[in-house]
């Protein structure tokens, strides 16, 4: 018998109107539930009905399980599976590997033995129906090289849904615990409202939570959104987890709010020099939770050093008074020296900054957001006249050096000259 | 017959779980060949394509790298869904249409260059869109005869008209749905086409002898004719745009997952609606456009239902060292992409540097109002020999993409210039205009208060009020506007003859075709001024003619 036969008839005796396919065909996994990383006990799943927290502390789970043929029957595979969560995040697989993944989320593998999978991982942020997946793959150097990709899921872990201060709460202000997430937030059961309106989203503030306690939202819509108004009750909310330049948003949301306006939007907290900067230096942890709320400062003086341009061609892009033109956005020093900016160029059109130059135009009002780009910067929304008494008592109208023509863009400030604004553009000719 | 990628045992299936993973493109817009532009910020930060370093930064950052990057391209996209079908068994590559139309390749072979690639790249299916019939249907009809490998669909188009020769012929080549047997687990495909688009081309009874429905009038019955014949999920395989798509969603039984295109999203992380009457989660999602971004959708079945998903967007792009790119390519499709460059070059040399941009010109104002290039080009159509009318007035997606800083090449103007436009000019009175420009106000107060049109000769207070859109304060060449006057407007024949809704250019009488093509007009014009923008001589600048407020 020739090799060539030999081996032929060890692959199964394929011809060419049968491919062979890898094993295993199939995975069925299971997984128990442990309170915390720490704690070694197990529960049994959780009915739907025992809806588990919402928490971005790491919680343990044991998954166990078999490999299977193409009949379904038991397959000792011995190789390597590749675990993950969805949704939610995988933070380790006791005795596995991690490897480079996208979006600097690593990928864990685990290695298993005659098809008998017995695993210890560890999950932080699952929300909704949370499951495991294991799948069958090469390995963790290139999955390229093969493996069969059966994927087995355990059965959901029913976690509750997380509140806007669940998604909010970070101790690092440049993102979040859900970051990248297409997440639906709890408004069933609690006080959700709309807090304020923009040309192109709206802010939600939950108020089952202590104003400015990461319970502030805000929710990017594009055009500005149908139907909503202020005092209304959101009782859909879902959307993308992002960051703009480090202020956090849903993007592409999905949200239903009530037809009449029957709550009363959070009251604005004041930003004391003491609380919230140290020295001239805001504290951005603290700020952070108060990112998206409504904001007040007492008293704040544009830099007598902040002056209109001889010529604004010459202008250093990333100078104040560049940012100003370019975009509206104009700065204010309290009085231990803090430093924020303020955008009222879309809300009090006829207000120019350049002419308030050395005054303090205290209080000013505003929704509290944030840019990384550009130094780190905390900005006061103005929504309105009453947000800037200032404004009443001036004379001044926009001159050809002031801000520019009302935008319908929320501002952000850029890292480079680049146009500002979000671009989701939404194209077709 | 149900077609099958394994053939043998059937696997035991029933109870299982079954992974089964979508690749996504969409919107490629021709762009078979690698372009440089500058990112947005959603491109970069969002969406995770690289970014260069501006020339004057001397270290790398986490930001960006000192790679000159090329976007886009079919040979990386062709490596990328290698790579990605190496990683999984049970593989579906879908694309939601508007393959044609973007690049010069489209403009000098009609289609014909796209319809070999995504074939060789291995296309499952596409959803006939918009834009395949820019050179008409009959043309689409033979570049599919001729090249198109995969499965065409599109459920809500009827050709109706026999009497067409093409219509026979795309009536037999596009499907309404189709069933896929990958290994055990059979997949139902649907395909939208886009309705809006394509009943604006030649307004409600387009002359290309197509019926165009509504989605939800055949979605139901394809799902149901797809479970029957043993369907365990559904796909829709849309080009409805993403606010269509999740409406469907929401509101429409028997579709499991919508894949789509048309409004150049990328969506990452994917959309998740919850189906109002099943309450099933669907995820929607969209991969971009101009060849930027593959989508891969792992999805989890099991009897019948998804039960959880993952989603990765992978960038594509590409850099040299040393005269050679450093990302794999799919070498068979740079073989025939050979081909259509060595010819593209023997005709015109897209390399040749016409002009230097001290800046990116942008297509789109930071403002929502005039915007560099639409400045440029509306004055370029309007002061062009034989045109000289004392208005004009172009639609602002006419411009398809930014010409980045640096050297101009005929490259860049096809890629922001791609449609084969030439200028019409006709009479319009002054109610006309203000009615022109009111819908203007109208059709761009559902675009996020960002001008659908870009104007020369006109200055004008753009209101985005949704209950009464307007245009007010309107200026011709600084006087105001006589509502008993008479106005010469040079336009685009696109939108002169209705198309994007311009119903009040449709109806005009007096109309001229100049024949003069616009992207012509403004290669005559950077030309002319080599050094873009000229902000002293307000050349190539936004000025404010179109002041956009946002009363929302």
């Amino acid at each position: 018998m020739s090799h060539l036969l030999v081996a032929w008839l060890l692959l199964g005796c394929s011809d060419d109107s049968s491919v062979q396919t890898p094993e295993p065909s199939f995975i069925q996994v299971a997984g128990t539930l442990g309170a915390v990383a720490e704690d070694t006990a197990e529960a049994p799943l959780s009915t739907p009905e025992d809806e588990l927290p919402f928490s971005s502390e790491d919680r343990a789970i044991h998954v166990t399980g078999q490999t299977l043929d193409r009949h379904a029957d038991p397959y000792p595979y011995t190789g390597w599976v590749e675990v993950g969560v969805r949704p939610g995040t995988l933070v380790r697989v006791d005795g596995g590997q991690a490897a480079e993944g996208s979006d600097e989320v690593p990928r864990w593998f685990a290695e298993v033995q005659d098809g008998e999978i017995d695993l210890n991982i560890t999950i932080r942020s699952g929300f909704g129906p949370t499951r495991v997946w294991v799948s069958a793959v090469a390995g963790p150097e290139d999955d390229r090289k093969g493996g069969s990709f059966a994927t087995g899921v355990t059965e959901a872990f029913p976690f509750a849904l997380p509140s806007i201060a669940q998604l909010q709460t970070t101790d690092n202000h440049e993102t979040n615990p859900l970051y990248k997430e297409y997440v639906t937030l709890r408004t069933d059961d609690r006080q959700v409202v709309v807090s304020a309106l923009t040309t192109n989203g709206f802010w939600a503030s939950d108020l089952d939570d202590a104003p400015g306690d990461f319970s502030g939202i805000f929710v990017y819509t594009f055009n500005k959104p149908d139907e909503v108004s202020v005092g209304q009750r959101v009782t859909l909310l879902a959307g993308g987890s992002e960051e703009y330049i480090g202020a956090t948003q849903l993007g592409f949301p999905l949200y239903e709010t009530e037809q009449t306006a029957t709550l009363q939007p959070p009251p604005a907290i004041e930003l004391d020099d003491t609380t919230f900067c140290s020295g001239s230096q805001p504290e951005h942890l603290k700020l952070e939770a108060l990112e998206s709320s409504l904001v007040t400062l007492p008293s704040g003086t544009i830099p007598s050093e902040f002056q209109a341009p001889a010529d604004p061609t010459t202008l250093d892009q990333y100078s104040d008074e560049a940012q100003y033109i370019e975009y509206g956005q104009w700065p204010v020093d309290t009085a231990g020296g803090c430093r924020f900016y303020v955008v009222s160029n879309t809300t009090v059109p006829d207000f120019d900054a350049f002419e308030h130059s050395g005054e303090d135009v205290g209080p000013i009002s505003g929704m509290l957001s944030y840019a990384s780009a550009g130094g780190d910067i905390w900005i006061l929304l103005v929504r309105g006249p009453e947000d800037l008494p200032a404004a009443g008592s001036s004379t001044s109208h926009k001159g050809a050096q002031g801000p520019p023509a009302p935008t319908p863009r929320r501002f952000h400030r850029s890292r480079q000259p680049v146009a500002c604004g979000h671009d989701h553009t939404v194209s077709s000719h | 017959m149900v077609p099958q990628r394994v053939i043998g045992e059937e696997p035991a299936v029933a109870g299982q779980d079954i992974r089964l993973t979508i690749l996504h493109t969409s919107d490629v817009h021709s762009r078979l060949l690698p372009y440089h532009f500058e990112p947005s910020f959603t491109d970069t930060n969002v969406l995770g394509l690289p970014e260069r370093c501006p020339d004057d930064y001397t270290t790398e950052t986490s930001w960006c790298e000192f790679r000159d990057y090329e976007y886009g391209g079919i040979a990386r996209i062709g490596a990328i869904l290698k790579e990605e079908r190496q990683r999984a068994r049970r593989v579906l590559h879908l694309d939601s249409g508007d393959s044609f139309q973007g690049a010069l390749v489209f403009n000098e072979f009609s289609g014909e260059a796209e319809m070999r690639l995504m074939t060789e790249i291995g296309l499952d299916a596409a959803v006939v869109a918009n834009h395949e019939f820019d050179k008409g249907a009959a043309n689409l009809a033979t570049q599919y005869g001729a090249w198109g490998g995969f499965d065409f669909l599109a459920a809500n188009y009827d050709f109706e008209d026999s009497d067409l020769p093409w219509a026979t012929d795309l009536e037999q080549m596009v499907l309404p749905s189709r069933l896929y047997d990958l290994d055990g687990l059979r997949v139902g495909v649907i395909g939208l086409g886009n309705v809006s688009s394509l009943n604006s081309i030649y307004d409600e009874s387009n002359s290309m002898g197509i019926k165009v429905m509504e989605p939800e009038d055949v979605l139901p019955a394809q799902a149901a004719l797809l479970r029957s014949q043993g369907a365990d999920i559904v796909i829709a395989l849309s080009h409805m745009g993403l606010h269509r798509d999740q409406e469907h969603a929401q509101w429409v039984e028997g579709v499991d997952l919508y894949i789509g295109g048309h409004h150049h999203i990328a969506t990452k992380p994917p959309i998740v609606v919850t189906n109002e009457i099943t309450g099933r989660q669907i995820p929607v999602v969209h991969s971009g456009a101009f060849s930027k971004f593959v989508g891969r959708l792992d999805l989890v079945i099991r009897d019948g239902e998804i039960l959880s998903h993952a989603h990765t967007l992978r960038p594509v792009a590409n850099y040299k060292e040393d005269g050679e790119y450093q990302m794999p390519r799919d070498p068979r499709v740079v073989d025939i992409l050979e081909e259509y460059q060595e010819a593209l070059d023997s005709k015109i040399n897209t390399a040749q540097v016409i002009g230097y941009a001290e800046d990116n010109l942008r297509r789109y104002s930071a403002t929502g109002g005039d915007s560099m290039l639409g400045n440029f080009t509306a004055e370029a159509m309007r002061f062009y020999p034989g045109v000289e009318t004392e208005i004009a007035l172009t639609n602002t997606l006419g411009i398809r993409a930014d010409i980045p800083a640096g050297d101009i090449t005929l490259d860049a103007l096809y890629n922001s210039m791609p449609f084969d436009n030439t200028i019409t000019t006709m009479f319009l009175s002054g109610r006309e205009i203000q009615e022109l420009l009111d819908f203007v106000a109208s059709r761009s107060t559902d675009r996020g208060c960002s001008s659908q049109a870009q104007v020369a000769g006109i200055q004008f207070v753009m209101v985005c009020d949704p209950h009464d859109p307007r245009a007010e304060e309107i200026k011709i060449n600084g006087m105001d506007l006589d509502s008993e006057g008479t106005y010469e407007l040079a336009t685009n024949d696109y939108i002169a003859h209705g198309g994007s809704g311009f119903e009040v250019l449709e109806r005009n009488t007096t109309q001229v075709d100049s024949g003069i093509s616009i992207r012509d007009v403004v290669l005559s014009a950077i030309i002319q001024h080599r050094t873009l923008p000229q902000p002293e001589q307000g050349i190539c600048t936004e000025d404010g003619r179109i002041d956009a407020r946002d009363e929302t």
